[in-house]
């Protein structure tokens, strides 16, 4: 057995007698001492350290073995997946004018119907019934999506509905969460939709109440952060809240007085299920709002780096769960039965590229083309990335980051920058903050 | 155990079946 190439070792402080190992395989993280490096490179460990090193995917038969490994990886991500997974755009409607919003020029007066609906639940009818047996890993999960996708709660309850009943006359689970911007979620709309499947709300809090009253605005100009504020607090015992926030470079380092509010407020991490602030993304022309050119093109931004470690830092640090950074992640562009379905019907694989017609992927009144994103699909197939250590946190990155940056998909859009400059970062943060399990 | 201490077992590979992940709209990426 052979070291992993997609292990990256970390010194640890104080202990000059130890290192630190981490995995992108598996996102596993071990210590070890600092002389057992050699004896695990030579393959001269104990049989019972090579089952251990191998079950946390540092180890490999061989350099040729792996390679194979990866070149499949995502082809077996699909073969064992079970989960019909559809964020639904209920209507391209909002009540609030964020001024980044990256549906921008897209947005209007346009809403799914319900004869839409009908068709939603047959696409996944068909899903259902193509199951090749049970295994009891079947899911159906949908993400209710917008606009602000409360605008249209009525439709909202009913394909929740229809949905539940499809989910449990195949026998397999029906989940489903709703991302909004939080200024409807009322404890009755909240009682209405978790008997329904509801298990919980994506919300967006961009900063304190300033910063996020001057991006995140109602229509009318009013501030919309009390009034999200007030709803979180009503509702986070009644559903699970994900809470996001959208930053910029020139304001990341506000974000933490919003956590300090948090907590005075009682929204504590406990009545939180998990918190994790992301960057405002760029969009073309023509497609995001006029006057907004603010956005990021590339997580190799270097401001970037400092902002995403000292945010992951401080919500860790006031008790806030966050997503790990450091674990394996397939697109889902590459993620067979992983749709974006609009209002109209028409299926994309990612919310980004709604109205872009060249990557429709299909309809529901007409079927699926294509299960994948054809466009840039296996651009990380080649030698430079198959050898790259981060291979597996990349795949390749963000193709629709890659086409906004560049106007097309073909070629990847490498992290390598920003994983050199951060993974030893967030994977100590990981050890610091007790996200081990 | 032993010389090995492990801080993170990791992922399996059927934990991440479900879902894609989604940079553009990453709030909306569905928990484990």
């Amino acid at each position: 057995m052979k070291l992993s190439r997609y292990v990256r070792r970390f010194s640890v402080k104080d202990e000059p007698d130890s290192l630190i190992l981490f995995s992108a395989k598996k996102g596993s993280i071990i210590k070890i001492p600092s002389g057992m490096l050699a004896e695990v490179e030579s393959g001269s460990i104990s049989v019972q350290e090579q089952k251990t090193l191998s079950g946390l995917g540092f180890l490999c038969e061989g350099p040729g073995a792996e390679r194979s490994e990866m070149l499949g990886f995502i082809d077996d991500l699909n073969a064992i997946s079970r989960t019909f997974a559809a964020k639904v755009v209920m209507n391209l409607d909002c009540n609030l004018a964020c001024r980044y919003c990256f549906e921008g020029q897209r947005k209007g007066k346009f809403f799914m119907s319900r004869e839409t609906a009908d068709l939603l639940v047959s696409f996944a009818g068909r899903w259902a019934k193509g199951l090749d047996g049970r295994n009891g890993d079947e899911k159906i999960a949908v993400t209710f999506y917008g606009g602000e996708p409360l605008l249209s709660l009525d439709l909202v309850s009913y394909l929740s509905e229809k949905l539940r009943d499809l989910a449990e006359e195949n026998g397999i689970e029906y989940v489903a969460y709703i991302v909004t911007n939080g200024t409807l979620l009322t404890p009755h709309v909240v009682s209405r939709l978790k008997p329904l499947g509801l298990r919980g709300a994506v919300v967006t809090l961009d900063g304190p109440a300033d910063l996020h009253d001057l991006y995140r605005p109602f229509k009318s100009g009013k501030g919309s952060f009390g009034r999200i504020v007030r709803n979180l607090r009503d509702v986070c015992e009644m559903t699970g809240i994900q809470l996001g926030g959208n930053y910029m470079s020139h304001n990341y380092r506000e974000f933490p007085r919003l956590l300090d509010f948090m907590l005075s407020e009682g929204l504590t991490p406990d009545k939180i299920e998990s918190l994790r602030f992301n960057p405002v993304t760029a969009e073309s022309d023509g497609y995001g709002p006029v006057d907004f050119s603010e956005g990021c093109y590339s997580f190799n931004e270097p401001w970037f780096f400092e902002a995403s470690v000292y945010l992951n830092e401080e919500v860790l640090k006031h008790g806030y769960r966050c997503p790990r950074s450091t674990v394996p992640g397939v697109c889902s562009l590459d993620m067979n039965d992983n749709y974006l379905v609009n209002y109209d019907g028409s299926i994309y694989k990612c919310p980004g590229l709604i109205g872009r017609d060249e990557f429709k992927i299909g309809d529901l009144g007409t079927g699926i083309k294509f299960k994948t994103q054809p466009q840039g699909k296996d651009c990380w197939k080649n030698d430079e990335c198959l050898e790259c250590a981060y291979l597996p946190l990349c795949f390749g990155g963000c193709r629709q980051m890659k086409l906004i940056r560049d106007g097309n998909m073909n070629g990847v859009d490498c992290r390598k920058p920003y994983l050199d400059a951060t993974l030893e970062a967030f994977v100590k943060q990981d050890i610091k903050y007790g996200l081990v399990k | 155990m032993g010389r090995i201490i492990v801080l993170e077992k990791g992922v399996e590979r059927k934990e991440l079946a479900g879902t894609g992940c989604c940079a553009v709209a990453p709030a909306g990426k569905l928990p484990k």
